[in-house]
């Protein structure tokens, strides 16, 4: 199971006090697949990206991430609660609390999972390439005294993320602007800003939340290029969500459907297209919903 | 910008006549008018310079703004409210003529100046010690820390209470305290670093403090409000004292005739290294992935959570790292005064280095500097307007959040030069 999907979700389960944000979520994505994820307003996209990602702790489920050679559970890195059970086995009580202290959401990342937000948070008084830098912390040479002496095999780190950070650039069409700060960029090179830093974390699995939101129809176009090469030329599985069906029916092999924090319909393009499930939650079978963009 | 090749001299004039009327209403009663006993002699000639004076001003600075360069510059700082700017790649920076400048005049500085210039020199660098340290977790991290003083009282206790119960002079005290610092900041960061913003700032004023408390009221080892005393540094294991206990002192060793004096320049000269060693480090640490860390957590905490920074870690290393440069700053503030007890270590001081801070411009190390000198020379300077030192404090804080909120210096960053790209 776990050499062929790269993510698997069963039973997600998120509430939020009495809210029942999510509700038995499950789907897998494949590896190397370019996957959507999408639903009307309010049908809980944002909060599975939030628990797969880790910024938020799933009530319930469980969330498999096989990347990197190793299956990481989501829920597990950002620190259960104690069970009874750990006071009897230390091995347990230490690992528990290892994860408790020092878990969170940037073990998902380290584990092979990277994202974009829906509102871009960019380093904003950071220049471009500062951008990239960072989102590459965990593969530079990180020693204190070797960076305060200035060391060659430190130097030589530097300049090989400088290496990578001028080829993403590149990817993005952005190295003309390398030396602006990010937060004066259009929005439209801040998106592609955000992808790029995204992917200089070296993940098996990028989710996108609305990387198209705010791009005109050609940006679009670029951007579902750019998508291809992630997926084809660095062998990334892509997990987008996005309103504009016109690009997730384009670029998609594989599609979950969410309503009210429940999958409506998963397949293909076509299946999804004339699912009548997922044209009642577009159009409104009894509720209007504003979302008419099929 | 098209008619900046003509100077409009009667827009000149006209401001001249302005700034001079206002200058003979404003300098008229208070210059002009002289009490003699209970009479009063009009003092015309004193008025007319001072009219004088300012209506030539006015006269050129106007006709200088409009000269191209004039209107250039007064554009150039139109802008300047915007943060950040980056700087060209190979960028020569006009400091490797400054520091070595700086540095001789420093090291001179202790065998002209005065023992009082010298000792408010002294004080000078120590603040800048401190404002360095409180700049990597309030400029650099954007951790807003109410509490710094506790790390400079934790400093300065630690060599005043290693000398007396474990008998370690200046020299062991200066890393033992750094370190103790740093272990007193990552005590104080674990808990608090999933707060943010205001809450943090409680926590850190309340440690600040938890710290002066401890050592008012723990009397029987703190010796309470009474104070302690604490240990001069020595150079090779000659004291700078009158006579020494034991062993030989440094005038005798060398034949000098006592003087108090040689305490200062030796304690002055360390400072002077440990300050410089500091700055190069400070220097260092932004364009390490550490500080890169420091300043994108600043910026934008989720996201860097969601690039795979260890949030916890990387605020803990700005923690213990700050708190550390304050321990040092400690030492020295021990050593400097010889005395020390808890009424040094007020919630003012924790009040005073963040001004230094945000005055200075956050995050930048140059502005941090210049500020610490203005904010502890200048008092000293004004003697005798002591008592207005806290009014004219707020004074400079409102007229310098409205002149230049970013601070004096604006922040740079570096550029790096477009480079052939390549996935590894």
């Amino acid at each position: 199971m776990s050499s062929e999907n790269v993510l698997t979700v069963e039973n997600l389960v998120m509430h939020f006090g009495g809210i029942k944000a999510l509700n038995d979520v499950n789907f897998a994505i494949k590896r190397g697949s370019v996957s959507a994820l999408i639903g009307p307003n309010g049908a809980g996209k944002t909060t599975v990206f939030n628990c797969l990602t880790g910024f938020y702790k799933a009530t319930g489920g469980n969330i498999l991430l096989s990347a990197g050679g190793k299956d990481t559970s989501v829920i597990k890195v950002l620190g259960e609660p104690f069970q009874a059970t750990d006071f009897f086995s230390p091995v347990a009580f230490v690992r528990r609390l290892k994860y408790k202290m020092f878990g969170g959401s940037h073990l998902v990342n380290r584990a092979g999972l990277s994202r974009t937000f829906q509102n871009i948070r960019l380093f904003k008084e950071m220049s471009v390439v500062e951008n990239l830098l960072v989102a590459q912390h965990m593969r530079v040479n990180r020693s204190l005294m070797a960076g305060i002496l200035n060391t060659k095999s430190y130097q030589k780190a530097e300049e090989e993320a400088l290496e990578r950070v001028f080829y993403w650039l590149g990817v993005v069409d952005l190295v003309d602007s390398a030396n602006r700060l990010a937060g004066e960029l259009s929005y439209g090179q801040q998106r592609r800003l955000e992808i790029a830093r995204a992917m200089r974390t070296n993940p098996e699995i990028v989710c996108l939340d609305e990387p198209a939101a705010g791009l005109n129809p050609s940006e679009t176009e670029a951007l579902t290029k750019m998508i291809r090469v992630l997926r084809d030329e660095h062998n990334t599985t892509v997990l987008l969500i996005e309103h504009d069906m016109g690009m997730v029916m384009d670029i998609s092999d594989y599609i979950v459907v969410l309503d009210h924090g429940e999958v409506i319909a998963k397949g293909g393009p076509d299946d999804i297209k004339n699912n009548p499930k997922v044209i009642a939650a577009y159009l409104g079978a009894e509720e209007d919903d504003e979302e008419v963009s099929l | 910008m098209s008619q900046a090749a003509g100077v409009n001299f009667k827009k000149s004039t006209i401001d001249a006549l302005i700034a001079g009327f206002l200058a003979l209403i404003l300098f008229g009663p208070i210059v002009g008018v002289l009490l003699d006993g209970y009479q009063f002699n009009f003092e015309t000639d004193r008025v007319a310079w001072m009219v004088a004076i300012v209506a030539i001003g006015r006269f050129a600075i106007s006709s200088f703004f409009q000269t191209e360069k004039g209107i250039a510059m007064s554009f150039r700082y139109a802008n300047s409210n915007d943060g950040a700017t980056v700087l060209a790649p190979g960028h020569k920076s006009k400091m490797v003529w400054i520091i070595p400048l700086v540095i001789v005049i420093g090291l001179l500085i202790p065998f002209i100046a005065s023992k009082y210039v010298l000792t408010v020199v002294i004080l000078g660098l120590i603040y800048v010690l401190l404002g360095l340290g409180l700049n990597i977790v309030v400029g650099l991290a954007g951790l807003l820390d109410l509490g710094f003083v506790g790390f400079y009282a934790i400093g300065a206790y630690g060599l005043a209470l290693g000398y007396e119960n474990l008998g370690l002079g200046f020299w062991s005290m200066l890393p033992i305290a750094a370190i103790l610092a740093a272990v007193a900041g990552a005590i104080l960061g674990f808990p608090v670093l999933r707060m943010h913003g205001d809450y943090l700032a409680i926590v850190t004023l309340g440690f600040g403090e938890i710290i002066r408390l401890v050592l008012t009221n723990w009397a029987s080892f703190t010796h309470g409000p009474n104070g302690i005393s604490a240990p001069l540094p020595t150079l090779f294991g000659l004291e700078f004292k009158r006579r020494s206990r034991d062993g030989e002192t440094f005038h005798e060793f060398f034949n000098l005739p006592y003087d108090s004096a040689y305490k200062y320049m030796f304690i002055y000269l360390v400072l002077f290294a440990v300050v410089w060693a500091v700055l190069f480090i400070k220097h260092r640490l932004v364009k390490m992935p550490i500080g890169r860390a420091w300043e994108a957590l600043r910026e934008d905490e989720i996201a860097c959570r969601s690039l795979g920074l260890n949030h916890v870690l990387v605020k803990l290393s700005a923690f213990m790292l700050g708190a550390s440069t304050g321990g040092l700053a400690g030492v020295f503030f021990a050593t400097y005064q010889g005395f020390i007890n808890p009424s040094s270590f007020t919630f003012f001081e924790s009040a005073l280095i963040l001004a230094i801070v945000v005055l200075g411009g956050m995050g930048s190390t140059l502005g941090v500097v210049i500020a610490a000198f203005f904010l502890t020379v200048l008092p000293e300077m004004l003697r005798e307007f002591a008592e207005y030192r806290v009014l004219m404090f707020g004074i400079l804080m409102v007229v310098m959040m409205i002149w230049k909120p970013r601070g004096i210096v604006r922040v740079t960053r570096t550029g790096f030069a477009p480079k052939q790209g390549a996935v590894k």
